[in-house]
């Protein structure tokens, strides 16, 4: 279990083995109402849901530590390798910026609004 | 044209294409994501962040502490710990404004996961176990 996220009564829950996220209520993550598949976005560290049910995923793999998956599952968007070379957590914030946590180089404010709708 | 004029339009040219590129590094390149702010990491294993009411929230996964950051300054406000209770490592945070709940993941490493519940204070809620690693 590696990734959490968090939109209205909703909690998002990231499963390696699994490979998806699983959808809990809030408060008691009761009722298991839906599950997505991470397609190729597994090994995840952390996951962070955008207002419109897609899902970032901050993952251990190097060909695409940090990509964005639609709410079906499939890739959209890779971030480029050489920007964010490794991510272990992820999140939104209200303005929509994206802030990851790279090992070794902090924490980064990411502005992807040029490239991610 | 003299060669003085000449060099003056040179330097202007030169100036111009300089002040130009200058504008679109700070902008970002069109169609280039860019990362307009890096903050110092509270603790080396940082392994979940969550937004949560004007505060980046991070969990270091090897401690367990969570921190709650100014996201400009990066300043820690305030920090609490969760128990791992044997388990490996914390890994995922999330926050619920609706709830006021902070959600912290554990996992350790293989097929079992929990979910720690928090209050922004840093009591603990609940611990629930989830099915899968």
């Amino acid at each position: 279990m590696t990734g959490l996220a968090v939109a209205g009564d909703n909690v998002y829950v990231g499963s390696r083995t699994q490979n998806r996220t699983f959808v809990y209520n809030l408060p008691n993550l009761t009722g298991r109402t839906g599950a997505t598949p991470f397609g190729g976005g597994s090994l995840t560290n952390d996951i962070e849901r955008t207002p419109d049910g897609r899902i970032w995923i901050a993952s251990e793999r190097t060909d695409m530590p940090l990509c964005l998956l639609s709410s079906e599952g499939r890739v959209e968007t890779v971030i480029d390798v050489g920007l964010v070379p490794a991510a272990t957590g992820v999140a939104l914030d209200d303005e929509g910026f994206l802030w990851v946590s790279v090992p070794g180089e902090g924490i980064i404010r990411l502005d992807v609004s040029a490239t991610v709708e | 044209m003299s060669s003085n004029l000449i060099g003056l339009i040179l330097c202007l040219a030169l100036a111009a294409s300089c002040g130009g590129a200058s504008q679109a590094a700070e902008a970002g390149e069109a169609g280039t994501d860019v990362i307009d702010r890096t903050l110092e990491a509270p603790a080396e294993g940082i392994s979940g962040l969550a937004w949560g009411d004007g505060v980046l929230l991070a969990v270091d996964g090897a401690t367990g502490m969570v921190y709650s950051m100014d996201p400009v300054s990066g300043a820690v406000a305030d920090s609490f710990k969760v128990s791992l209770n044997g388990r490996s490592h914390a890994t995922g945070l999330a926050y619920s404004p609706e709830h006021d709940l902070i959600l912290v993941g554990l996992w350790d490493g293989g097929t079992n996961g929990w979910v720690g519940v928090y209050s922004p204070d840093g009591e603990n809620l609940n611990n629930i176990s989830m099915c899968g690693g």
